[in-house]
């Protein structure tokens, strides 16, 4: 019973976490469902085997391991989503699908978030896992570096890299409106 | 190079920047980038574009997971609690239960049973008796002498006379 | 795996536990008097330490002979005695032990029936009761002027008058004899 109740306050805590990450990382609703169930359904599986201060790292870790499976497994995906990524109003329907819960979106801010939402999604790979984990997450340095399995200064270059690559992405977006 | 002259900043104070912007800044760097924008408009210029960004990503919300995705999930982890496998620490807990068990009874059953002794070991016991009610026997006596000769003399009370009263009873023989 | 080395401690733990709780200890007429080992300095040592099963061998074996014994000894679970021998070493501590007992036996609602201090003796008697008055525990310790020191805990039914009668019987010279002097 007790672990019923840890099981049930995780997912309560981290379902939100998983579902933002997988579809950052696979640019896909659906993916990003299917993510977050396996990865919900392995916490089940796995729960009194760690410990639950380390819960959070184990949960985020198998979100991107899992995230990366179907990154590899999907090639066809991947191509496609780079054809998204020419494609504007491709880009807009993939975050549209995921609209549904938040129907009114009209306002200049949620424009602007929007925005820096596409263009996190345009960032390599490896630094896009940090941005997010970091900035959108709030994960600390020594988490994500547990998380990704890479050494803490690995995560700062990249963070850093990701900034400017963001930076340029907007300043990209900025231009193509004027 | 002549870019970066031109601008006075280079690859590290454009880091620093990137990290006052972010708020991930140590105090001395923010203090020293603050400096800067007095005398550089260019680093005003830039750390501001970035805190703009930084402002609006620190409002970037999580993605919110479909409910239909916890349903699902509910069906599939509780499919699985109904089986009879035994996680790991209720069969412990039942192990260490039943086996504690077991160890008082079987204990219990042989403390049960008379321990035989042998004839030396009963006389030897019986002497034994002797000599600790022999022991007792002295012990009141001597607090009888005691209570006659020292004790009251000097004072009457409840408790003497209820000692008293039982040795008399026990020695005397009431 | 790992609950495997913890079932093996708990398991021997409960085993001592069960071991370590004898029948006498959990009588309220039972009392600890610690460690007398340490006083054990002389010659004049004399120790008893019967519990419940050698008593009732006791009792079956003097039922004919001496049946007032039998019948007290049947009531019986524990019969403990320690004597020492009292030396410039030992006598403050077993002063302090006398004292702690004391402490500990009243804090535990023994009633002190005895408590008589002369110069150099010092005689304390102890009963435990039940609700019905019956007696389940005697507590005897003493410190006198021969050299010796005593303690002594008997736990079961106790009948003192039984008590008396029977330690005056075994080869000590009767009270009748010393109360007409």
């Amino acid at each position: 019973m007790l672990e019923t109740i840890g099981y049930k306050a995780l997912v309560n805590r981290y379902k939100n976490r998983i579902f933002s990450y997988s579809i950052y990382m696979l640019r896909n609703s659906m993916d990003a469902e299917d993510v977050t169930q396996e990865v919900l359904i392995r916490l089940w599986n796995n729960m009194g085997k760690f410990k639950l201060p380390a819960a959070g790292s184990w949960i985020m870790r198998t979100t991107h391991n899992l995230c990366i499976d179907y990154l590899r497994r999907n090639q066809i995906a991947r191509q496609r989503s780079v054809y998204i990524d020419e494609d504007d109003n491709s880009e807009e329907k993939i975050m549209d699908n995921h609209k549904e819960n938040q129907p009114e979106i009209t306002t200049q801010q949620n424009i602007v978030l929007e925005k820096i939402k596409n263009a996190v999604q345009k960032l390599p790979e490896n630094l896009k896992s940090v941005f997010v984990l970091y900035e959108i997450e709030g994960f600390k340095y020594k988490e994500i570096s547990s998380v990704l399995d890479i050494p803490i200064n690995s995560v700062k270059v990249y963070m850093l890299r990701a900034r400017k690559k963001l930076q340029e992405e907007l300043k990209d977006y900025a231009r193509q409106e004027a | 190079m002549q870019d970066k002259k031109l601008n006075n900043i280079d690859e590290e104070i454009l880091d620093k920047i990137i990290a006052v912007a972010y708020k991930d800044a140590p105090v001395t760097d923010r203090i020293r980038i603050y400096l800067l924008t007095k005398k550089n408009p260019e680093v005003k210029k830039i750390l501001n574009e970035y805190r703009q960004t930084a402002g609006n990503v620190k409002k970037i919300p999580l993605e919110e997971c479909p409910d239909s995705v916890i349903k699902s999930l509910e069906t599939k982890t509780g499919k699985e609690n109904k089986s009879f496998i035994i996680k790991p620490a209720y069969a412990f807990a039942i192990t260490v239960l039943v086996l504690s068990t077991l160890v008082f009874v079987l204990l219990n059953q042989n403390k049960e049973k008379e321990q035989v002794y042998s004839k030396a070991e009963i006389e030897n016991a019986e002497l034994q008796v002797k000599t600790s009610l022999a022991i007792l026997n002295k012990v009141f006596k001597k607090t009888e002498n005691l209570i006659r000769e020292d004790i009251l003399p000097k004072r009457v009370g409840k408790p003497v006379h209820k000692s008293l009263s039982i040795i008399n009873e026990v020695l005397i023989g009431g | 795996m790992k609950y495997g080395k913890y079932l093996f401690i708990i398991m021997i733990l409960i085993t001592f536990s069960v071991y370590a709780q004898n029948e006498y200890s959990k009588e309220p007429g039972y009392f600890d008097f610690g460690d007398l080992t340490v006083f054990e300095k002389g010659d004049g040592v004399t120790e008893v330490f019967l519990e419940s099963n050698i008593i009732k061998m006791v009792a079956s074996a003097t039922e004919e002979q001496e049946p007032e014994l039998s019948l007290m000894l049947y009531g019986l679970k524990l019969i403990k005695v320690n004597v020492f021998e009292v030396s410039n070493k030992n006598e403050k501590g077993i002063r302090e032990r006398i004292d702690e007992t004391d402490k500990k036996l009243v804090s535990q609602k023994w009633d002190r029936i005895v408590r008589s201090k002369g110069k150099d003796e010092t005689v304390n008697v102890y009963i435990k009761t039940s609700d019905k008055n019956n007696i389940l525990g005697l507590v005897v310790t003493t410190v006198g002027n021969d050299d010796q020191a005593v303690f002594v805990n008997i736990v079961g039914n106790i009948d003192l008058k039984k008590i008396g009668k029977l330690g005056a019987k075994f080869d000590i010279p009767t009270l009748d004899k010393i109360s007409k002097e």
